[in-house]
Order: structure tokens, then sequence, then C-alpha cells
């Protein structure tokens, strides 16, 4: 204590001025310390205590504070405290700090008021300095106090002068006190401490990236391979965030545990649904983390690739779309769920949007009001219009306030500008992915614009590119040759001419550039940055969009807009000009969508006149008459429009063959030849639209009967180009009997149609039927058993006549050799029969022996066919060089496999009917003679026709002769055919023709 | 985007609800951002509530890869978001600088 006092002395001995001002204070001071002047007075010496007293009376007085019950302690603890203020602001603060906290700490306690209050009184200061709740008792205490004061100034002095044994007493108190006092103020200490650490332990320094380290740049924290595992899981969809959050809890519970679980994190991401992800060092620990865990198939997982973790945790995915002013947004809740929003401004942290939108307003013009008074709304959402001023100020005055500017209002605490809404939304209350925009709804926004431009083009295209890059889109038609013009980036304003386009990019050769060194180059554009240029008076069409397939004048440029004068309504439409392009033709479904009639209707004028609708303009159309006329007729001039069924719609051409809708006809008159498919047939006029013409649409109409049919529809199917090769195939034995039959389909009708047949071969063997259809190859068969129809080879059918069954090919032999009766049965007995010796012989069944034979060549023909068929008889043997002939065909094996297997039947017939024929071509005796040569008979045998040969002339007398035995014996031991010829036949030939013939010749 | 009650952190993008910023505020940078009984809308300026990607981190985190790509692995455990939208006002972020703390939006934006 006494330290303190000498401390005090000092001090203020040495500041004097500082004393005397604050006793000129103190001078001033309200009565407290007028009180006690009279002893300042008398101890003048002691300046020191003097001004101690004054000023602990000031303090006592300035804080209001209650007088305590001891004095001299207060008085003691008032030193205290002075001192510490002079020594360490700062310390003060602290130890208020604690004693606020050791108040409420007090108070949490419990401690009584009583016993607090009586604790309070001894460290009177502290207390009072802090304790608001003794003012009320200021006025009660304010005398005692001053008595107290009185007392302890006037002690004061005694305590200094003089060390006496009461005051020892005093003191030890005193001292005890202080140490009691020092051990809270210690307790407090603490318990602020522990109070810090307990509240404030979140104040730790901030360990996140600093200046210093935080300029780490993200590809250096790519992943390698010493980074843990990373394991995609997968899991029930929508339950991903559910398991991340479980499997936090697990870890945090484990660790707790003190058996932590081996994973390092576990995420998930909204774009990769059915899975989270578990980045692990070994992969038991994932076992370990999902066990007991539903949901989740922890057997179903995929080691990521450490290639592709960045892509796990890219922040920004490529679907995203950036909000920035001007796109169009959906909203997703509320009164506006679903409306289009152009977004108008975000706010700064990006959380919440200001959106414009059409306002959905009824003023409460339907809102009913119960009989106690309450508003009931309408649930039903009003339909969007904008905000209406006038209707507002009639239904609903009070909610209607005048906003900032000229059309400017707030409207029950909204926005309103220009009739828009405009309105903060939370970001995710807003949709900014696929939001195709309807026209409907851009109109809306469009009728509001004062400029009344049209729609903010702009946007539009910034929309439309968002929706481009989102669906992959085609962009709209660039085509090779279009002018286009760069609309951005650096080579703005470069005007070319495109030449090629891919996917997204777009080549052009420019055309004309800022840089005159750019001219002519080939760069390559995103079509997004590309405008299609148009001159005035262009005619183009409209292919994208509300207008689309409208055409007409462009009047007007006007940047990425062109102003067009539609043909079809005569008004100005605005479009955007990559929805354009060129076009020569007009179009012409005009604006009949509600008319009855349509282009290429078959309609009727009057009882005579009818015609087909070429033209529609509006509020008339243009007819092609049955005469080839087009005339303009009122809609009220058309009396009917003919629906024919196609059974109605038949002709026949002018060969007489059924033509039907659809087919293709030509027509054979005039000047040139006019081809087309037939659109209508009525009353034998056709109607025939050309792809060649290009007046009236390209149709024209004309009589049936000069037409002639190029394909029907029916026929498409088999319609082949050219001959059919494969037909033509030598190698084919199968002989293609109805690829000659196919042409006698030109110039009549299929004979086989209408007939009765049964089907000879397939599944459905034996089953009969009407033939209503053919073609080339196939009829289709209305079968008599099923109501089915079929197609059917014609070769399988036998044709029923009379009861009669006649097979297909005789049918149509029968049918077209005619008359010749002689020949009737031999040509098919010949053909069938030398088919199957002669093998490729067959087809030819031309008629007639001479013919026969001549029609025999074509197959053997393969290789000889010209020589039998062309030059007939000798000259044939002779010049086509039998060699090749016979020897292709394998003269040894064909004639001995005649020989083997039927030559009997063959040559018998041959010979029946044959001994003309061999007499005839026997005629040519030099030329089997000749030809004979070594080769073909040669082979038979070479004596026999070698001997021909060098006999000359006599070839069969010399065969004959030389014992025809041996020549055709040798082919086949005598025995065979002809060695049965010739043993025998040595008579037969000698006999029959023997000398006769064969030896005339 | 979530709807929950839940608020990410755009500095540090740990995910709390409104309430745990409010009462005890962001355990990584309640130092600078001062959230906890900060009434006057520090958490509605410096927290998001749309953000995205969930990841659970756990004490052990330096040696995870994902919170070093995602640059949170000297934070406590905890769920962080994965993309955090909105940005911090300019005012704090400047406010950081002088603090040398570097701030890198956690919205997409940043780039290197």
């Amino acid at each position: 204590m006494s330290d303190t006092g000498i401390h005090s002395a000092n001090e203020s001995g040495d500041s004097t001025p500082l004393n005397v001002k604050r006793e000129r204070e103190d001078e001033g001071s309200p009565q407290p310390s007028k009180s006690h002047k009279p002893n300042d007075v008398s101890d003048e010496d002691e300046s020191a205590d003097k001004e101690l007293a004054a000023a602990t009376a000031a303090k006592v007085e300035s804080l209001d504070s209650a007088a305590p019950a001891g004095a001299d302690e207060g008085q003691q603890e008032e030193e205290n405290e002075n001192e510490n203020e002079n020594e360490n602001d700062e310390n003060e603060d602290d130890e208020d700090d604690d004693d606020d906290e050791e108040d409420d700490d007090d108070d949490n306690v419990g401690s009584s008021k009583k016993s607090k209050r009586r604790r309070a009184n001894q460290f009177l200061d502290i207390e009072a300095e802090v304790d608001d709740e003794e003012e009320d008792e200021l006025d009660e205490d304010d005398e005692e106090a001053e008595l107290l004061r009185e007392q302890f100034i006037s002690d004061d002095p005694n305590e200094r002068e003089a060390n006496i044994p009461g005051h020892d007493d005093d003191r030890l108190h005193r001292q005890y006190d202080q140490r009691r006092q020092e051990a809270e103020d210690q307790d407090a200490e603490q318990l602020a401490e522990t109070l810090k650490q307990r509240y404030r332990k979140t104040h730790t320094v901030y360990r996140g990236d600093t200046a210093a380290s935080g300029l780490v740049s993200q590809k250096l924290l790519m992943p390698s391979i010493n980074d843990p595992a990373i394991f995609a899981i997968r899991c029930t969809p929508g339950r991903e965030k559910e398991l991340v959050r479980k499997l936090y809890e697990k870890k945090r519970t484990l660790a707790r545990l003190g058996r932590p679980l081996e994973v390092l994190s576990v995420f998930q991401r909204d774009a990769f649904k059915g899975y989270i992800y578990i980045e692990a060092k070994k992969p038991e620990a994932i076992q370990q983390a999902l066990t007991g865990m539903v949901n989740v198939y922890a057997n179903q997982r995929i080691i990521v690739p450490v290639s592709e973790y960045p892509d796990l945790l890219k922040q920004v995915k490529s679907t995203d779309v950036e909000i920035v002013p001007g796109i169009y947004v959906r909203i997703t809740r509320g009164k506006y769920k679903n409306d289009l929003a152009i977004v108008d401004n975000l706010s700064e942290n990006g959380l919440e949007v200001r959106c414009k939108l059409v306002p959905r307003l009824d003023y409460g013009k339907n809102d009913e009001t119960t009989y106690d008074g309450k508003v009931i709304k309408l649930k039903i959402r009003p339909m969007p219009n904008l905000f209406n001023e006038q209707e507002a100020r009639t239904y609903d005055q009070e909610g209607l306030q005048t906003g900032r500017g000229l059309r400017s209002y707030i409207y029950r605490g909204d926005e309103y500008q220009d009739g828009f809404l405009f309105k903060d939304f939370k970001l995710q209350y807003i949709q900014t992915k696929d939001i195709h925009p309807r026209l409907d709804e851009l109109d809306l926004f469009q009728s509001g614009s004062r400029t009344g431009d049209g729609m903010d083009l702009a946007n539009v295209a910034a929309t439309l590119k968002n929706s481009k890059t989102q669906d992959g889109g085609q962009s709209s038609a660039f085509q090779p040759g279009d002018n286009v013009e760069i609309r951005r980036g650096e080579q703005a304003k470069t005007v070319g001419k495109v030449v090629g386009v891919s996917l997204n990019e777009v080549t052009i050769v420019v055309v004309d550039a800022g840089d005159k060194q750019m001219i002519n180059r080939e760069i390559t554009v995103t079509s997004g940055d590309l405008r299609k240029v148009f001159a005035l008076g262009d005619h183009v069409k409209v292919i994208e969009g509300k207008h689309t397939d409208r055409t007409g004048l462009v009047i007007r440029l006007d940047g990425d807009s062109v102003v067009l004068l539609s043909d079809q309504t005569r008004e100005d439409i605005r479009v955007f000009a990559n929805y354009l392009i060129k076009a020569t033709d007009s179009s012409t479904s005009a604006d009949m969508v509600n008319s009855m009639y349509e282009i290429k209707d078959l309609v009727q004028l009057n009882a005579s006149t009818f015609g087909v609708i070429v033209k529609a303009e509006t509020g008339f159309y243009g007819i092609l008459t049955s005469d080839g006329r087009v005339v303009d007729v009122k809609p009220t001039g058309i009396s009917r429009k003919l629906k024919l069924s196609s059974r109605e719609q038949v002709a026949t051409d002018k060969h007489g063959l059924t033509i039907k809708v659809g087919d293709s006809v030509k027509e054979k008159g005039g000047d040139k030849k006019k081809e087309g498919t037939i659109l209508h047939i009525y009353k034998n006029i056709l109607f025939i639209e050309s792809r060649e013409l290009t007046e009236n649409l390209g149709i024209f109409a004309t009589n049936a009967l000069n037409v002639s049919t190029v394909s029907t529809k029916d026929l498409i199917m088999s319609r082949n180009l050219g001959p059919d090769l494969s037909r033509m195939n030598p190698n084919l034995k199968l002989a293609p009997i109805a690829a000659q039959a196919t042409k006698m389909r030109v110039g009549g009708r299929d004979k086989l149609i209408n007939k009765d047949v049964v089907i000879n071969s397939g599944n459905h063997k034996g089953l009969m039927g009407k033939v209503i259809e053919t073609d080339d190859v196939d009829a289709r068969i209305e079968l008599h058993t099923k109501a089915k129809k079929i197609k059917v080879n014609k070769t399988k059918l036998s044709v029923l006549i009379r009861g009669e069954s006649i097979p297909y090919l005789r049918f149509i032999g029968a049918s077209e050799t005619g008359g010749r009766g002689a020949h009737l049965s031999l040509g098919p007995a010949f053909s069938s029969g030398g088919r199957s010796v002669l093998g490729g012989a067959t087809p030819a069944v031309g008629g007639g022996a001479a013919s026969a034979w001549q029609g025999k060549t074509p197959s053997t023909s393969a290789g000889a066919t010209s020589s039998w068929g062309s030059s007939g008889g000798s000259s044939a043997w002779g010049s086509s060089g039998a060699t090749s002939t016979w020897g292709a065909t394998g003269g040894n094996s064909t004639w001995g496999a005649s020989n083997n297997s039927g030559a009997g039947s063959s040559w018998d017939a041959s010979r029946q009917g044959g001994n003309l024929a061999w007499g005839r071509t026997g005629g040519d005796s030099s030329a089997w003679g000749k030809s004979g040569r070594a080769s073909v008979w040669g082979d038979g045998k070479n004596s026999a026709w070698g001997r021909n040969n060098e006999g000359n002339n006599s070839a069969w007398g010399s065969n004959n002769k030389q014992g025809g035995n041996s020549s055709w014996g040798a082919q086949k031991d005598n025995s065979s055919g002809w060695g049965d010829n010739n043993t025998g036949n040595r008579n037969v030939w000698r006999g029959n023709g023997g000398g006769s013939s064969w030896g005339q010749q | 985007m979530s709807s929950r009650t839940e608020r990410a952190c755009m500095l540090c993008g740990i995910i709390q609800s409104y309430r745990m910023f409010l009462e005890a505020g962001c355990p990584n940078c309640e130092s600078v951002l001062h959230y906890a009984d900060n009434e006057d809308g520090q958490i509605q300026n410096c927290t998001s509530p749309s953000y995205e990607g969930l990841v659970a981190l756990g004490d052990d985190n330096k040696a995870s890869w994902v919170a070093r790509w995602l640059r949170i692995e000297s934070f406590v455990a905890g769920l962080y978001a994965v993309k955090v939208n909105g940005k911090l006002p300019p005012q704090i972020i400047s406010d950081l600088e002088e603090q040398n703390i570097s701030y890198r939006p956690r919205d997409g934006s940043a780039q290197d």
C-alpha cells in the first residue's frame, strides 16, 4: 500500500501542472468535492493527498457508485485501481471484460442478489463500474456515500502519517482481501480462457490459401498414380447425397471410437447420377465403409482412371449455361412457374437474378370477398398480360404507386416497367437449360417493346446459339453458295461465300474484307458467327420459324434481320436472315390454312369443267382445267372437290394397259415427250405431274390415250433397269424361259391376268386361285381357298382352261406361236428333250425344224449360237468352226451323254420328224464333212469324221464305208447309241438315207 | 442446386445450415469472415444456398487428392461443396486481400 502512496506522491509532485489542472476541475465539480474542500485547505502541504482524495471523490461521483460499507478498504481498492489505470490501460480493458464474464458467471451460478451485492461492496470500484443495476439505488445511497467519503478522507492522512498498530490490522485485512481478489481475478481469467476455448475456438487462424501459398495452379494439382484411388460405386439414383452424408457420419463416429475408416473422402456429383465416389488407398476400405449401408451396391464398383479425376470434380459442366443479362430462362417456382423470362440483371454475388417477365395479374378483379371481409384470391393463374395501369387504378387503387421514371409503377410491391414485371428470383428457382422459348411467348415480350421493331434478335440468336450447343442441333441451313457475313470476332464484317459446311463450322471464301490480303482466302467460321447476306430484291424463302415456307422479295435489310414482302399475303414480314434461303419458286401454300381446298386437289367447277388447283392466292385459286388452260377462280366458283377412290381412278393407255394414279407415263404427242406421274384420273383425262416442267407446278393434263406406260406403281418392286444380267449367265443351265416371256408383255396385257391357275410347286402347291396382277416374273394370285393374295413365280403355275390345266410355259408358248400346229407339238417337245439332252441347247425353241435348230443353237450357242442361228445349215457348221462349238459344249460328253441317257429318244424324235431335217441340213453334206474335222468328230472318233474328211464328200458315206462302226463305235463301243445305229444302222443309214440321202450328199 | 436450408461458404466451401453459420460461424473462415452472431447479412453475402457436388472429408484430409484438388486440404473435416454458385462481395474480397488471403471463386469462374 505504502508503495502505492509514495508512488502517487512522487508522481503528483513531479507533475504539478497536471495536479493544478485537476484541482481546478475539482473546483468546478459539484457538491461532493466541495464538501471536503475545507480539509484540503487545512492540509495544504499534502497536496498529493489532497489531490488523491479529490480525484477519488470525483471518481466516485462520476461513477455514480454507491458508497462502500468499509470506506478504508474501498479507498485502498480505489488507489489500486487508479494505479492500474495509469500504468496499463489495456489491462484494465481486459479485466473489465473478465469481470463481465465473471458477473455473467455469477448470475449463471445463481448466487442470490443479496450476497452478490455484499461482495460487490467489498470490491467497490469494480463492482460499481460494471453493475448497472445499482443505479436505482443511487439516490438512497447518496447521502450515505458522502458521509463515508468524509470519513475516509479524514482517515486517510492518519493512515499515511503513522503506522498505528490498529492500522496494521487493517492492512493485513486488506492484503488478504487483495490476495483473494487476485485469486479471483486469476479464476476469472482462467474462466474467460475456457470460455474462449469453448465458444471461440473457431477463431483459429484461417488456414486456407493465402497469397503466398494460394498461387498453386490447378495444373500442378493434377493427379498422379501416387494419389489414392477413386472408386465409382453404383447406388440407387437419388440417394447419392444421403449416402455421402451417412458415410461422413460413419467415418466421424468410427474415428471417435478409435478405428477410423480408411476412406479419405466420399463425394457425389449431380451430373453423375447413380454413383457415389469414394477415395481410398485400399479397396478393402470401401468394403469396410459400405458394410451395412443400404441403397449402394458395393460390388458394382469401377476404378476411375487417374486421367479422369479432374473431370469428376470439374466445377463447370459443359452443359451449364452462364447466366448473363439478356438470355432466356424459365422460372421454376411460384406464380410464374414455367414462364419465360429474360434475365435483366444479376445481383452482385450472383445469387439473385432480376428477371423481366410478362406479369400475370388480375388486379383483384376476380377475388371474392366472404361476408366477413376475407378476400379469397382466385386460384387460377391469370393469363400473362402486360401491366395495365388503367386497370390497376380501377380495380386496385391502393396497391398502386408510381415508380421511378416514366411508365414505371410499383404495384403490390413489385416493380413494373413498360408493362413488364421486373422481379428478383433466387438463382435456384431459375432454369437455364432447355428453355425452348415458344414463339407466342416471345411475341408477348415483343408486343410490349415500345420500339415495335420486332423481337430482340440478338436475344434470339444468343438463345439459339445456346440451344444449339446444348442439343447439338443443326445450324440453320448454310448452303454452299450462300453469301454470308461474319458477325463478330476479329474478322467481323468480312463477307464471303460458303463453299463447305460441316457440323458446326462453315468454310467460306472471302469475297470482301477490310484486309485486302484476306480476299479469296478460305477461312472456317463457326456457323453461329455467320449471318446470311441478301440483296434487296432477292427472292427468298423462309425455312424456319413462324413464317416457315413463306416466300417473298427482300425489301429492307436491317442488320441481322431482313424485311420481306410476302408473296402470299403482300405483307411485310421481318425475319432473321439466317432463316432465309434464296428461292426460285413461289410458295403456293399460302394463307389458305382454313380453306377447303389444297394445292393439287382435283375440283369440279361445273358439270363439264374440272381441274387441278395449281395456285392458291389470297382470294382465288388458279386451276388447271382438263383442256390445259389455267383459270383463276374464286373459292365460291368451285362447286366441289372431287374425291375419287383409287378404284375409280383407272384408265387405259394407248396400248390398252391399265394405268392408275401413281403410275409413270409418257406422253408422246406434240413436239416433245412429256413424262410424269399420274396425279389424278378423271373421265379419261390424266393430270400428270412432271418433274421437268416448271409451269403450273409441273402439272399438265392430257388424254389417257396419248400416253404409254413407263412403269406402273405395281411394277416398281420388280422393275429392272436394263436386262437382268444374272439371267444371262451361260453357266446356269436352268433356262430363263420367263425372261423371254417378259417381252410378251410389251404390246398387251399379260394373258395370265384373271385366269384361274393352279400352283404347281412351293408352299402353296396344289392351291387354286385367280391371277390379279403380274409382272415380269411373278404373278399375284388371289387364292380361292384362303382370302389371301400371294406372289408366285409364273413358271410354277398351270393355267386352267376349261377345266384343263396347262403349264404356264405351254400356255404362253401356245399363245405365242399360234396357228402353226405342226410345230406346236414339236417345238416344246423338242425343246424340252433337247434341253435335257443337250443341256444348254434348249431355250431357243425357235419354231419349225430349221428354226428348231436355230433355236437350239443359241443354247449350244454359248459358243456357237450365231453360227447355227444365223447362218443355218451348212455354212453354219462349216464356218463356225465346229471345233469350238462342239468342243466347247464338250462334244463327247454331250453326245455321249445323249447316247448314254436318252439318246434314243432325242434322236428318235429327231429322226422321226428329222429325216427331213437331216435331210435338209444334210443337203449341206459338205458342211458336215468339212466341219466334222478332227476336233469334234475327231474327238468322237477321228476315224469317223476324220475319215469323213479324208473321204471327203461322202461324209456319212464314208462313215458307212469305213465302218461307221468304227467311228461311232469309237465313240462308244459300237454298242452305244451310235454303235447301235451304226451296227444296225448301216442298214438304217444306208437303208434310210444311206444310199440315198447321205450317199447322195 | 440444393434447396435445403443449408448453405455453402463461398470461401472454403463448407456446407452448414444457416443456423450453424449464425451460431458457430464457419469452422475455417471465421477468423476472416466473422459469421457468428453477425446479423448484418454476412451469411447472406458470403455463403450460398446454391451449390452442387457434395464431398465428405475426414480428418485425414492431407492425404486426399480430392481435398487438394478442391483446395480444402487444410480445412477441418466436414461436408464441402464442389461448386458454390455466387461470388464474395468485392468489399470482402479486398478485405481478404489485405489479409493476404487469396480468394478463388468456387463457382467455376476461376481460371488457371
